[in-house]
């Protein structure tokens, strides 16, 4: 449990001190436990989210004894949650509820990691009021961590040792005591806990945020549209390749998500960074992406299916919310059989050639001929993007409240092509003008995206009924569930449509014109 | 946060022993744990070595609603204490003072909310204001029974009182204490109340083991974690989680 003086930790990197010499003269009795020695996993994501959010999960494993599952802040010493564990920790879902306010926002839907491991000495002092009441704790924690020397079978080991003094709440007088008897021994106190886990990252030289799945390019205004595309091209194939083991291996649902939105980056920058290319080669490519977008779908949209359930099942009324069930055994026998196939397909001669092929182009040194292919950058990037916007303008601007839903959903798509344009030059101009844009028609984007999920989900939702029905026996309550399932959807794309001249009034504002013109308009 | 408490108007009949091991089980199992030991008596903070001290007393404690800088560690890990206070005793006469005067332990754990998954009361015997208090703000009361006539008569007394109060958010988890199966009375009684008063199916033995909880000042896991009395606790607390959830 957490106390007011955590803020001043007592931490004393030292291996060599001799405890019970050092506490000798202390003011107040104490007990020594005897050493437990333990293995400790770090756990994060597959994109470091516990590490950005300043967390870390370990397992700690006694050598003769209980396991313990120990959430901590990265420079803290004392747990925020610590629980006798006995699984590997996997699914936020399945960590104890009582973390999940903490790490649900944090986790949500990626899978714990280990990352590496380590082993750990704990010896404890404990120190005792005249009732023999632990008042406080002094800990000495030695950690070692070994590593393979490079290119030899040989183990290399480092060690990290730390003395803390802990708390105990409502005691923290007898802390204060203790503090002042170490201190006055000539040790001095840190501020912070000991970085057990930087510090063994840097000597295993992992390097924490190594992946990202966020678009970070950065273009240099003085690059040719050449060098510019090839080198978004080549970003995308390293975050396809960073994500398709876990896809194959179907780890969790965000490593076919991010490989899926690199295919899709790759197929628009293709096709909207035009004249760079030869148009055989953009039209080969874009082919062979179409096809890896077609193979990846249907596995994307089960996942999607089974990370929205626990919402589906919430918007019904309680009294019917379990009838809903028979669904979510239905979806995640699809997922399974579609990700069996995607696997099969990932593993191909087919798919092998096409990536082949692919980074082949994007390495060799080819003579680029086209029109654009050695103008600067910004020209290419600035009318790109100017003249997508206008598109996008005219689109909107043509749909009234009786307009059918196609030209909505041209719209979304005009929308996104956009959007990648921007994200893939954003470095070339303004950080926070163009933040901003994409702020803006991040907004009008959603409405767009709302009004054709709700679509598709109604129409996926009645073919699941279908092949349900024809499958095998299903419960006319779980029909009738997934009827006023619909019936919720089929309300949502109307309010979205509804929605959807207030949110391009707001898109097309005279000063959002202005910052695209301005932003973009350079070349014309 | 799920607030419970253990009570019985009688005395005497295992209410300490069994929010002691019980809070400690539940602490165990990683669940952030707060006892408040209502008894003047102080037994369960004796049992923690914890001085039965309250800066301020009851009445700083009810009037002004300050709790946090109360709570002590205990020597176990996610288990903390509101120690006894012998001002305790008076709490009735601060509590008439407050308005909604039955309803000041809720108002008083709310600004526990995110400190604490569960909180356990260890309870006075007696009907009182303070017995209302808790009444009104646990979710399961455990009530600690000695199979014997006179302890199911107050059982159905407390029945009783909990419907003229309307107290229809309390689920009751009664079961069988201090059982010694050598007594063919209790054996008897258990055969004839087990349905009728719908007790839970673990009954706690009378163990030597228990009382020496006062010797070694904790819980009976802690020094005889093998015994059947320790081993009954921990079939009793599995059996409340199941019902809690």
């Amino acid at each position: 449990m957490s106390t007011k003086v955590d803020k001043q930790l007592f931490v004393m990197p030292d291996n060599t001190t001799e405890i019970t010499t050092l506490l000798s003269d202390t003011p107040i009795p104490w007990q020594h436990e005897e050493q437990h020695t333990y293995t400790v996993e770090y756990y994060d994501t597959f994109d470091w989210r516990l590490y950005v959010a300043g967390l870390s999960i370990e397992l700690q494993k006694q050598k003769q004894g209980q396991t313990f599952l120990v959430c901590k802040r990265i420079d803290a010493i004392t747990a925020i949650y610590q629980v006798p564990y006995t699984q590997h920790p996997d699914f936020v879902w399945n960590l104890p509820p009582t973390w999940h306010n903490l790490l649900e926002p944090i986790i949500k839907m990626r899978k714990l990691l280990p990352l590496f491991s380590m082993q750990a000495k704990i010896e404890l002092f404990h120190f005792l009021n005249k009732d023999e009441k632990t008042v406080a704790r002094l800990q000495k924690e030695v950690r070692i961590i070994t590593k393979k020397k490079k290119s030899k079978l040989t183990l290399k080991s480092k060690e990290m040792c730390a003395l803390m003094l802990l708390p105990l709440r409502g005691y923290e007088n007898y802390w204060l005591e203790l503090y002042q008897f170490l201190h006055d021994k000539g040790f001095k106190n840190t501020a912070k806990a000991p970085l057990f886990l930087d510090k063994s990252l840097q000597y295993l030289d992992k390097k924490p945020l190594d992946y990202y799945s966020k678009l970070n390019l950065t273009i240099d205004p003085s690059m040719d549209a050449k060098t510019a595309t090839l080198y978004i091209l080549q970003e995308l194939l390293k975050t396809m390749k960073a994500n398709e083991k876990g896809t194959i291996k179907n780890i969790d649902s965000e490593f076919l998500h991010d490989f899926r939105v690199a295919i899709r980056r790759t197929r628009s920058a293709l096709s909207q960074i035009k004249g760079v290319f030869a148009d055989n080669v953009v039209d080969e490519f874009k082919q062979k992406y179409a096809l890896l977008g077609q193979w990846t779908g249907a596995t994307r949209d089960m996942d999607v299916y089974l990370l929205k359930f626990s919402a589906y099942q919430q918007s019904l009324p309680v009294a019917i919310q379990k009838d809903l069930q028979p669904l979510y055994s239905f979806l995640e026998h699809k997922q399974k059989m579609e990700q069996k196939a995607l696997r099969r397909l990932l593993m191909s001669k087919q798919y092998h050639d096409i990536m082949e092929s692919w980074e082949h182009f994007l390495y060799s040194d080819s003579n680029y001929k086209e029109d654009n292919a050695l103008r600067p950058i910004t020209e290419v990037a600035n009318e790109r993007i100017w003249k997508m916007y206008k598109r996008v303008v005219k689109e909107g601007k043509g749909i009234y409240d009786d307009t059918p839903a196609e030209a909505l959903h041209e719209l979304r798509k005009s929308c996104k092509k956009l959007r990648y344009l921007m994200e893939f030059f954003s470095s070339l101009y303004d950080k926070n003008k163009i933040k901003a844009l994409i702020k803006v028609l991040k907004v009008l984007q959603e409405n767009l995206g709302d009004f054709q999920d709700f679509e598709v989900q109604v129409y996926h939702l009645r073919h699941f009924a279908t092949e349900m029905r024809e499958q095998r026996a299903i419960p006319v309550e779980t029909i009738m569930a997934m009827g006023v399932l619909v019936e919720h959807l089929l309300a949502g794309q109307y309010q979205a449509r509804r929605e959807f001249s207030q949110r391009f009034k707001e898109f097309i504002l005279i000063e959002n014109q202005t910052l695209f013109r301005d932003l973009f308009q350079g070349a014309k | 946060m799920k607030i419970l408490a253990s009570y019985n108007i009688k005395g005497g009949v295992g209410k300490t022993a069994t929010t002691v091991n019980l809070a400690y089980l539940c602490a165990q199992q990683g669940w952030r744990t707060l006892i408040w030991d209502l008894d003047p008596q102080g037994a369960t903070s004796y049992y923690f070595r914890i001085k039965p001290k309250v800066k301020g007393g009851s009445k700083n404690l009810i009037s002004k609603k300050k709790i946090e800088n109360k709570i002590k560690a205990s020597d176990y890990d996610n288990l903390d204490i509101l120690p006894a206070d012998f001002s305790y005793r008076n709490m009735d006469i601060i509590l008439t003072q407050q308005k909604k005067c039955d309803q000041q332990f809720s108002v008083l754990f709310s600004s526990l909310e995110d400190e604490y998954d569960y909180i356990f009361m260890d309870c006075p015997p007696s009907i009182s204001l303070v017995s209302e208090n808790v009444l009104q703000a646990a979710e399961y009361l455990f009530i600690p029974t000695i199979p014997t006539v006179l302890s199911l008569r107050t059982y159905e007394q407390l029945q009783k009182f909990i419907q003229q109060h309307h107290l229809t958010h309390l689920k009751l988890l009664p079961f069988f204490s201090m059982v010694d199966k050598r007594k063919h009375i209790h054996l008897d009684v258990i055969r004839n109340a087990q349905n009728t008063f719908n007790t839970l199916s673990t009954q706690i033995p009378y163990a030597v083991d228990v009382e020496r909880m006062g010797i070694e000042r904790a819980p009976i896991h802690i020094f005889a974690g093998q015994s059947s009395a320790a081993k009954s606790y921990v079939r009793l607390w599995d059996e409340i989680v199941q019902i809690i959830n």
